[in-house]
């Protein structure tokens, strides 16, 4: 089959695939064995893609249907293993495992996922748990971070140590790193909440209009489109690369699969939420709904979903973050990382521009 | 001159001088501040024996005393014959009065500090013999006040006026706030999301207007006012209270909700939370314990979901505004769930329309069932009557008592202590412990179907205060090691020794004397009394019996300022006395047999089968046990039970009938088998209702077997209504503070991790029993829910632990043996037989199964579940939120997944879920 043709099947299914791989597809002259090996590769795709510029580095393609008891096991614990590793990274402590904990009266450093929160008059009652067992914590009212402390949260506790409990004086959370920002190429787009089904469509009309004057090379629409007609129509003959991720009302579930698009689309990658890809060496976060929580807990939401392996823990570090949802027009910076929310035509719209050779940033104003 | 009804009253300092202000209402329905500067604070100091001038010499020179009297009043706790040197000593400012009583406390040569913990404002009203809702007379000067709205007067002299009965014209402001969030997650928070709509309703109309809507955007509509920002609505809304001027604030749940979220806002939006008469004052919320109440200074805040709530009278399943007002006032209101909201905000012109009806309705009805339902009559007269300010009466009982006492006090020269401390309370609590204490007892009763021969019922009226009457009990009179030696006493059956009624009438003993006089009165001139009169009236009568009631429970309260333990036991003792003596004078003079008796009533079985023949020798025998018992006690002919049927102690049946202005009423009566029972869903109240109707009225059981029968089956083949099958129970503590699984209590858990839900401590939930292999509180269940995903009812549940338990009371109470019932022999199963199969031995019923693979009844694969809630230990059966981290239970044991009531190894998840394009 033309070699084209095979790059194009496969990017309509959200894979983008490398140049031996696709030497050796190209002997086959029928999909079959193309879906076989869509359906059987791994959850989680990561690919690398020398020919262009654009590497999809976090999509999720598949949904287990079918969930065993040993499958929710290993879920968990996939979570603590990365989040372990994360925390390795960027901290420095020495962890001590839950089962190790000693009599004696003194500052330890323990790592584990929030299993149990009580609440007291004037404490809280934590407990956490690790691969060998679990402890609880106590935390008074005024330590960081404990108001908003969520069920199976991974942290890190630094506390004191009094036989079996344990007076938590600090939460530790992993982070992202501050280091200068990362620069591109080219010039991106950042679009949300366009809920084609509501707003009139002048308003629609009147940013691609001014989108096609640009020469923008990139247009990523973070969710909430609502009408895949409508979409694809406004974007099948832009000269662009769309890259699209379902927001909640494309897609209840979370994380969500790619919107499934009619086949034959070049141009328009959809992916799923959260996915993660990168643009001339710059990685893009595409989250519908973001809290900025997410980065210093390098967790992504809550899912709903039960997979072959935590899809949420955010080991990658982004540069950019897309995200929508809130319908308010947003720019802001956290460490290295920019966060960028263009509003929603429904209410405020200020498509965000950036450039990736300077990471200057521009809110149009239509 | 000014005359004018005490609304609320608040001090303030000025000038290190406090200044007490009294906000009140003339005739004529106009707003007045009256303030007075001439009182200064005090509390009594009582030294040591013939330490008076030693103590004296110790305070005098604190620089927080003003001055410093010698006075003489009687101790309160055990009779005194004399009364004691007390120093009265005068502070400058009220804040003093606590920082000294805690200095002087300490002073080894004070033996008591003596109300020192009444509030300034509170110890203006009693020595200046003021109740609350008083109409009072001013003698004073009009002033200009910045602060102050109303005219303002300074008081040269202030009395009471008694004759004055009717209540000043007021005005009602109701209101009711709207917000939204796009958060999923949470509930609105008033220190997150903005007030996007304020409902209004008042009562005389403002400015024409019966009713208005505020709101942040606009909308076409009667009485609608757009505002552009939340800041402008928000002073929109301070400016018409302002204007309006409302003398009572009320909307449903605003103590709760509405009225905490404004707070917040009014902050967030740099505006001062000026809501009442006095510039001064910004409002607040006063917490008390756990809960949290406004303060509007100037005005009274009422809210009828915490009146109707804490009524003992009103029993209802649900105390939503929608439950509440259709029970009172017929109407049903639109509903809207929380969820549609911020859709219909966010969305087209109808639905902003449909939203502030909402809203506005919300508004009306509060005011409406407030207004009609007259919600506040008994509470205006709680206020004269006890002393409280109006906005304290919906509090506890304990602030109506005492108030009550302290005007008596006064009045009397007796001075009352200081409330007990935590050690103190404790002390008390440990005491009441260790000497097991009986209750009021209740003779035994003869249990069965009575149907020959009438049964009279006999009441002794306002049994404890006319044990208290009667037998002079008081703290005052209790003789103690302080009395003198000598003095003329009597024994109460427990034991403690009170002083006769020549030596000293104790003040309880006189408190009670009046409230009940004055209650005879009211309730004379109620007979000949009609329509608005006539439910005032009915509303100070209740009132009446209402505060007289109270007295013998603050009597045992450890809590209590004026708390003997000897008191509340004697009264009950007395209690226990008197019914013993009843039944034996009644047994002894006259051919009948008394087989129940329960505190205050007693029932006597007659030979009697006419209703006017019955009636009299109830009227004689009452009577005769009247004269024959000492002082105050007095038995009342009540009623007559044609057919009654006791099944134990507090729980009997009964076809009841009362002497009425057109005739004999009759009716059914229930105690211990109320059609409130909480355990219990609708279909048993109905099966209950239906048996005990058929039983009583008609005497035939078989009848009422054959419906029995015949529910049983429509309950297996899932023909009953879920609404008869929901259960209703409350949250009485946070979810996490439950030990053990409770049905209501896991559903709520279920409900909270599913959407964002206002559960909180007070909610009340429903749920049903769903059929599953998990345990049964896990098989509780949202109606809703069962509904939408067509779960099955657990029917040998509602037959085997709702229908059968109750129905067999009375079955077998009735003298019939399940197996007698049917010809049977006597091992067969009430249910098998019902349902007309032939007997079964040893048929094990399953409650709470065990955890076994049941599959689509394949024994080879796994239960296939179609998704997951929890998990569940298949050893020791432990529950867990979500898998733990080691993949097995504590115990060591496996885990298996839960889900819908069954227990499972998979899950294999149905059609795709949530893709919605």
């Amino acid at each position: 089959m033309d070699k084209k043709k095979i790059v194009q099947y496969f990017l309509e299914r959200g894979f983008l695939i490398s140049p031996d791989v696709l030497e050796k597809l190209s002997k086959f002259n029928d999909s079959y064995i193309f879906n076989k090996i869509i359906e059987n590769s791994s959850d989680i795709f990561l690919t690398q893609f020398s020919e262009n510029k654009v590497r999809v580095i976090k999509n999720l393609v598949k949904i287990p249907r079918e969930i065993k008891t040993e499958q929710f096991i290993k879920f968990f614990q996939d979570k603590y293993k990365k989040m372990q590793k994360i925390f390795l990274r960027r901290t420095k402590f020495n962890f001590v495992s839950l089962n190790k904990l000693g009599k004696e009266r003194k500052e330890v450093y323990i790592f584990g996922i929030v299993k149990n929160i009580k609440e007291k008059a004037d404490k809280k009652i934590v407990e956490i748990e690790d691969m060998t067992t679990s402890v609880k914590v106590e935390f008074s009212l005024n330590v960081k971070n404990i108001d908003n402390l969520m069920l199976d949260e991974a942290i890190v506790v630094r506390g004191i140590s009094a036989g079996d409990y344990l007076f938590g004086k600090e939460i530790i959370y992993p982070d992202i790193p501050l280091r200068s920002p990362t620069k591109g190429q080219e010039r991106v787009c950042f679009i949300s909440d366009l809920h084609l089904d509501e707003t009139p469509p002048s308003d629609i009309k009147k940013f691609f209009d001014w989108f096609k004057t640009q020469k923008i090379s990139y247009l990523l629409v973070a969710g909430d489109i609502s009408d895949k007609k409508s979409f694809i129509n406004y974007v099948k003959d832009l000269g662009s690369k769309v890259f699209l991720i379902p927001g909640e009302k494309d897609d209840s579930s979370y994380p969500a699969l790619g919107i499934k698009l009619k086949e034959g689309l070049k141009n328009v990658i959809s992916l799923s939420n959260p996915a993660m890809i990168e643009i001339n060496g710059v990685k893009i976060l595409m989250i519908h709904k973001f809290n900025l929580d997410m980065l210093k807990k390098r967790y992504l939401g809550q899912s709903k979903l039960i997979l072959n392996e935590d899809y949420l823990v955010l080991d990658v570090v982004p540069d950019i973050v897309h995200c929508g949802h809130t319908h308010e027009p947003e720019v802001k910076n956290y460490k290295s990382a920019t966060i960028v929310n263009s509003g929603s035509p429904l209410s405020d719209f200020k498509p965000v521009v950036i450039n990736l050779a300077d990471r200057s940033v521009e809110q149009i104003r239509l | 001159m000014v005359r004018m009804q005490i609304i609320d009253i608040d001090y303030i300092v000025k000038e290190n001088r406090p200044v007490i202000r009294i906000f009140g209402k003339t005739e004529q329905g106009k707003t007045i501040v009256a303030y007075d500067d001439s009182f200064i604070p005090y509390f009594y100091i009582l030294p040591k024996r013939g330490k008076t001038e030693d103590v004296i010499k110790i305070i005098k020179d604190n620089e927080k005393i003003r001055k410093i009297r010698e006075v003489k009043r009687f101790l309160s706790i055990g009779y005194h014959e004399k009364k004691e040197t007390l120093l009265q000593v005068f502070t400058k400012i009220p804040k003093d009065v606590v920082a000294l009583r805690e200095e002087f406390s300490s002073i080894p040569l004070v033996k008591n500090i003596c109300e020192a913990d009444i509030l300034f404002k509170y110890r203006y009203m009693v020595d200046k013999n003021l109740h609350g809702m008083d109409w009072v007379e001013i003698d004073g000067t009009q002033e200009k006040s910045k602060i102050i709205k109303a005219p303002v007067f300074k008081i040269k002299k202030i009395r009471p006026l008694k004759n004055i009965k009717k209540n000043a014209p007021l005005r009602y402001l109701s209101f009711d706030i709207e917000s939204v969030t796009k958060d999923k997650e949470r509930m609105v928070d008033g220190k997150k999301d903005p007030i996007i709509m304020i409902s209004l309703a008042f009562d005389p109309a403002w400015r024409g207007k019966k009713d208005a809507v505020l709101l942040t955007k606009h909308c076409s509509g009667k009485n609608i006012i757009s505002l552009s920002s939340e800041k402008e609505m928000l002073e929109k809304f301070q400016e018409i209270i302002s204007d309006y001027d409302p003398d009572i604030i009320t909307g449903y749940n605003i103590n709760n909700f509405d009225i905490p979220f404004v707070l917040n806002r009014l902050e967030k939006n740099n505006i001062s939370k000026n809501l009442g008469r006095a510039a001064d004052k910004p409002a607040f919320m006063k917490s008390l314990g756990i809960y949290q109440s406004p303060v509007i200074t100037g005005r009274v805040v009422a809210d009828p979901y915490q009146i109707i709530k804490n009524d003992p009278w009103i029993k209802l399943k649900r105390y939503t505004l929608n439950n509440v007002a259709e029970e009172f006032l017929n109407e049903k209101k639109i509903d809207i769930k929380y969820t549609e909201m911020e859709q219909l905000w966010n969305g087209k012109r109808e639905g902003i329309q449909k939203f502030v009806e909402y809203s506005r309705k919300d508004a009306v009805l509060a005011l409406r069932i407030l207004l009609e339902k007259g919600l506040l009559d008994k509470f205006f007269e709680l206020s004269k009557i006890s002393g409280l300010l109006l906005q304290d009466t919906f509090g506890g009982q304990t602030t109506r008592v005492e108030t009550s006492f302290l005007h008596k006090f006064k009045e009397l020269g007796f001075v009352l202590p200081t409330a007990p401390t935590k050690k103190e309370v404790t002390k008390r609590m440990i005491e009441r412990k260790k000497l097991e204490l009986k209750g009021a007892t209740v003779l035994e009763p003869k249990k069965g179907l009575h149907t020959e021969g009438y049964v009279l019922v006999l009441d002794f009226k306002s049994l404890y205060p006319s044990i208290i009457r009667t037998f002079n009990i008081c703290p005052t009179c209790l003789v103690t090691k302080d009395s003198p030696p000598g003095v003329k006493y009597h024994k109460s059956p427990w034991g403690a020794k009170f002083v006769d009624k020549e030596v000293r009438e104790g003040v309880l003993p006189k408190i009670l004397s009046e409230l009940l006089k004055t209650r005879v009165l009211v309730k004379k001139e109620m007979k000949i009394s009609k329509g608005e009169k006539k439910r005032i009236l009915n509303a100070k009568q209740l009132a009446l019996k209402t505060m007289a009631n109270s007295f013998y429970g603050y009597t045992g309260y450890v809590r209590a300022r004026l708390y003997v333990m000897d008191i509340a036991n004697s009264i009950t003792a007395y209690g226990r006395e008197n019914i013993k003596k009843t039944k034996e004078f009644i047994e002894k003079n006259y051919n009948v047999e008394v087989i129940y008796g329960d505190t205050d009533s007693v029932f006597v079985k007659t030979n009697s089968s006419s209703l006017d023949d019955a009636r009299k020798i109830g009227e004689k025998i009452a009577k005769d046990v009247t004269n024959n018992l000492p002082g105050y006690l007095e038995l009342e002919f009540e009623k007559i039970y044609k057919t009654s049927l006791i099944l134990s102690k507090k729980r009997y049946a009964a076809w009841k009938f009362e002497p009425g202005p057109d005739g004999w009423e009759n009716s059914l009566e229930m105690k211990g088998i109320e059609t409130v029972r909480r355990d219990w869903c609708q279909l048993v109240t109905d099966v209950m209702n239906y048996v005990l109707n058929v039983i009583l009225k008609e005497g035939n059981i078989t009848k009422a077997l054959d419906y029995v029968k015949k529910v049983i089956k429509d309950v297996k083949e899932g023909k009953v209504p879920l609404e008869k099958l929901t259960i209703i129970k409350g949250i009485t503590k946070e979810l996490s503070s439950y030990k053990g699984t409770l049905p209501h209590i896991e559903l709520a858990k279920k409900l909270r991790r599913r959407a964002p839900s206002d559960i909180t401590v007070g909610s009340r939930i429903g749920f049903v029993i769903i059929k599953g292999n998990q345990m049964l509180s896990k098989r509780a269940e949202d109606p809703e829910y069962v509904k939408e995903h067509n779960l099955k009812i657990d029917s040998d549940y509602y037959i085997e632990n709702q229908l059968l338990p109750p129905i067999m009371r009375i079955f077998s109470s009735v003298g019939i043996s399940k197996g007698e019932l049917f010809g049977y022999g006597r091992q067969a199963n009430i249910k098998d037989l019902l349902s007309g199969k032939k007997r079964v031995l040893n048929h094990k019923i399953r409650t709470e199964p065990d955890i076994k693979p049941t599959a689509k009844h394949d024994k080879k694969n796994d239960t296939v579940l179609e998704g997951w809630e929890e998990f569940v230990c298949k050893k020791c059966k432990k529950s867990y939120r979500r898998m733990p981290l080691s993949g097995r239970c504590e115990c060591g044991g496996e885990l298996a997944i839960a889900f819908h009531g069954n227990v499972g190894d998979k899950v294999i998840l149905g059609k795709k879920k949530g893709n919605n394009i």
